[in-house]
């Protein structure tokens, strides 16, 4: 199950099952000609009791993070704004019902810009994560209220008529979404919902709608909820020619690459730049891991124009890395020395905005819009009738096979060759031969079945986890030393903090440590026969073509 | 989910008013609320307009058979939920006797609404029963408004040494003025005197008007219909400072 998995069922499990008690939450009807919504209401007033509210102009913004996260945790946000007043309310998706609402002094961009103590701060801290909330689209509604009361002049039900016009965030599109009549009915009061339901449908004959507003206003507008996510999702034909199939994967890549640069320098959250980063270095993956494919000079060509991409984002990434992590890092210390750390913050955040700028400028310059520019016509343009490698005529599914087999041989003999005195060289080669046979699986996933691959990702993670987690522990513990010396020389630590840092450094190197006894353990589970007999059954081509494992 | 009890011994003192209107803040601020009329009198249910059941179903719910879940009723306030009192209330402390476990009834009845609720509001009857042990053993606080007599201080008195005495003094006890009327020199004498130690007491005081007379004339909370009135602003205080503590 990967991390995104465990978010979804965490999050579906918190949903509130309402019992017979509740109202059900807000039910809409569409509003066809010939009935208007003078028409509707006065066929309403034949039959019921109402009071009319004042005619309201509402104005709903629609948040989400870039890639969908609320939307994907069955969640909805919306800031409703009526004259001054402002409404910050988190409801469910399917039921609509509401999970918590607040009025915040201003909007929070992340969950941690929340009070403490409100309790959407925790509601959203747990699907966002780390990612900043941003409006997805915004619907602005004239409404007219009626109330229908009982013999007590008490509220039974809500309706509104409302007449809505959905706009894209920079206001540059705009759609019509016609006439609609909402009930929203009050709790404990089910017999006169029933009845006006009721009559709305069999009498008036409208029918219900069932999506929420949010995802009719962006429908409205042309665009898919839910459309943009960092995973690969690729089906491929297993005949189609190797060079047009990679072309394809690469035009995938691409589009999540592209996706991601307006965020990455405006600087929005840090997992712009972090997608951005990985989609350049699943391409070089590609580039350099399916080999007599595409032409080889034109693959050189642009393996270094994306190794340099990659060069130019790096440092920001790191300091995003440290940034992250900070809070957890002063955890880990005894409580005596926390506030010792804070002087790594701020020299962490000055540094970040100056790498910032300097990656922003990267971004904007010819040379990268040049490279993605190439990059795409390269991409686009039909594959020669003549194939310029040797295994550009192959079918995909052949060349898959044989990548994918090649790699999880590497991986295995890496792993195998590694003992108790192994340099930790060797760990981060294995690491890099086991990202390279991750992703060459995840590309090529939707030629084998779903449920092994799932099964061949999932250990290939867990031991991945292990060595990523070696690494970033070396890797951060000698940062922090760098970063110690860059303080020093700056003239912006005291003795205090640099011994706070140096706890921190002999706690990540003991982690290390630990990340290494466990190592064995990781990779034996991942070299178990059962594995090893899935590899050989997806792969059975290769497998018994060749010297079996 | 904060459970909090509008309690006193003494009965017309303003419980109900300072339920009906704290809980009316809270749904105002945007928190999820639900207010339960205790009372068989029914002041809370009345003044939100909602009918009290005759048999609705309470005696069902005491006995397990009926979720409370089922008897909730929405105000025409959004955020603000009531359970209305019900007939049967007058009998509640027999019917608890004969249950099982029957000091922890209510808290068995109110756990299944801790998702839905950021704060629920116990509008209690006055006296000392099994019903208010209830109420002590459910209860985050005791919000105990207060008229500034002698009688009325000497029931907090009472109120406090039964809560010590019957093991529950664990829980915050929350006095504050109430009916205040500052002409009055006796109010202002017991106001300046009154022993807090080991209290939580509120410094807010609800000053005596008419306007909280006024709730039973247009049935609402007074920030409904009197929004700018000193009592109204008075119980915007008590709920900002009430919140505060916690």
């Amino acid at each position: 199950m990967s991390r995104w998995d465990v978010r979804c069922s965490a999050a579906s499990l918190s949903i509130r099952h309402p019992g017979n008690g509740i109202a059900h939450p807000m039910t809409t009807y569409k509003i066809f000609a010939p009935l208007n919504l003078e028409g509707v209401e006065a066929r309403l007033r034949e039959g019921f009791r109402f009071q009319a509210e004042r005619a309201r102009k509402v104005e709903r913004r629609f948040f989400d993070s870039f890639d969908w996260r609320l939307y994907g945790a069955g969640m909805v946000m919306e800031e409703e704004r009526v004259g001054r007043s402002r409404r910050l309310a988190l409801r469910e998706l399917e039921s609509g019902h509401p999970i918590c609402a607040t009025q915040p002094g201003e909007l929070p961009r992340f969950a941690w810009d929340l009070d403490m103590q409100d309790p959407m701060r925790a509601e959203l801290a747990h699907v966002l994560d780390m990612r900043a909330l941003l409006p997805v689209v915004k619907v602005v509604s004239h409404t007219r209220g009626l109330r229908m009361l009982d013999d007590e002049d008490k509220t039974v039900l809500r309706f509104a008529l409302e007449q809505s016009v959905a706009s894209s965030t920079d206001g540059k599109r705009e759609a019509s979404q016609g006439d609609w009549l909402c009930l929203m009915p009050v709790r404990g009061y089910d017999v006169p919902f029933e009845k006006v339901s009721r009559f709305i449908e069999t009498e008036l004959g409208l029918p219900r709608v069932a999506e929420d507003r949010m995802v009719r206003a962006v429908q409205a507008l042309g665009q898919v909820p839910g459309g943009y996510s960092s995973k690969l999702s690729y089906s491929l034909d297993p005949r189609q020619r190797a060079d047009a199939a990679m072309k394809g994967v690469h035009l995938g890549l691409l589009e999540t690459l592209e996706a991601n640069v307006p965020g990455t320098i405006a600087d929005l959250d840090s997992e712009f730049l972090h997608d951005l980063r990985v989609a350049v270095r699943r391409t070089r993956s590609a580039l350099s891991q399916v080999k007599g494919v595409l032409d080889p000079e034109t693959v050189e060509y642009f393996n270094q124009g994306f190794a340099w991409v990659q060069q130019i984002t790096g440092a920001t990434r790191d300091i995003d890395v440290y940034l992250l992590a900070f809070d957890h890092y002063k955890e880990s210390l005894p409580e005596a020395v926390r506030e010792d750390l804070e002087p790594l913050r701020s020299f962490l955040r000055h540094h970040h905005g100056m790498e910032q700028k300097r990656l922003a400028r990267g971004l904007r310059s010819a040379r990268f819009r040049g490279l993605m520019r190439e990059w795409r016509s390269f991409l686009e343009e039909g594959v020669p009738l003549e194939p310029t490698g040797p295994n550009a005529a192959t079918a995909i599914v052949e060349v898959a096979d044989q990548r994918i087999w090649k790699m999880y041989r590497r991986v295995r003999k890496e792993g195998r060759a590694i003992g108790p005195d192994s340099e930790s060289e060797a760990l981060h080669e294995l690491r890099k031969s086991c990202k390279k046979l991750r992703y060459l699986i995840e590309f090529f996933r939707s030629l084998f079945s779903d449920e092994q691959t799932a099964q061949l990702i999932k250990a290939l993670k867990q031991l991945l986890d292990n060595l990523g987690a070696y690494q970033d522990y070396q890797v951060q513990a000698e940062t922090l030393e760098r970063f110690a010396e860059q303080m020093v020389a700056e003239r912006k630590t005291s003795t205090r903090t640099l011994l706070a840092m140096g706890m921190l450094v002999g706690d990540l190197l003991k982690r290390q440590d630990q990340a290494r006894k466990e190592f064995w353990h990781r990779f034996a589970r991942f070299d178990e026969p059962t594995n090893r007999q899935l590899y050989r059954q997806l792969l059975a081509h290769e497998a018994h073509g060749r010297h079996a494992p | 989910m904060r459970i909090l009890a509008s309690y006193n011994i003494k009965g017309g003192v303003g419980k109900t008013a300072t339920a009906v209107n704290l809980a009316y803040l809270a749904a105002n601020a945007g928190m999820r609320t639900l207010v339960w009329d205790l009372d068989p009198q029914g002041a809370a249910s009345f003044y939100f307009r909602i009918k009290p059941k005759v048999k609705g179903g309470a005696s069902k719910m005491l006995q397990g058979k009926r979720e409370l879940n089922d008897l909730v009723k929405g105000t025409d306030f959004e955020n603000l939920d009531l359970v209305p009192t019900d007939f049967f209330y007058r009998n509640m402390d027999l019917a608890l006797g004969e249950a099982k476990k029957p000091v922890q009834r209510l808290l068995k009845l109110l756990r299944p609404l801790s998702n839905e609720y950021d704060w629920i509001i116990l509008d209690c009857p006055p006296s000392i029963s099994l019903v208010s042990e209830n109420i002590f053993r459910a209860a985050d606080a005791l919000v105990v408004p207060l008229i500034p007599t002698t009688l009325s201080v000497r029931t907090l008195q009472q109120l406090t040494d039964f809560l010590v005495g019957h093991g529950f003094y664990y829980i915050p006890v929350m006095p504050f003025f109430s009916m205040v009327d500052r002409r009055k020199r006796m109010h202002r004498e017991i106001m300046e005197g009154l022993p807090v130690s080991g209290l939580s007491a509120l410094n807010t005081f609800i000053p005596y008007a008419s306007d909280v007379e006024r709730m039973g004339i247009y049935r609402a909370p007074v920030g409904e219909f009197a929004p700018r009135s000193p009592v109204a602003r008075a119980y915007e205080s008590l709920w900002e400072e009430l919140r505060g503590r916690f």
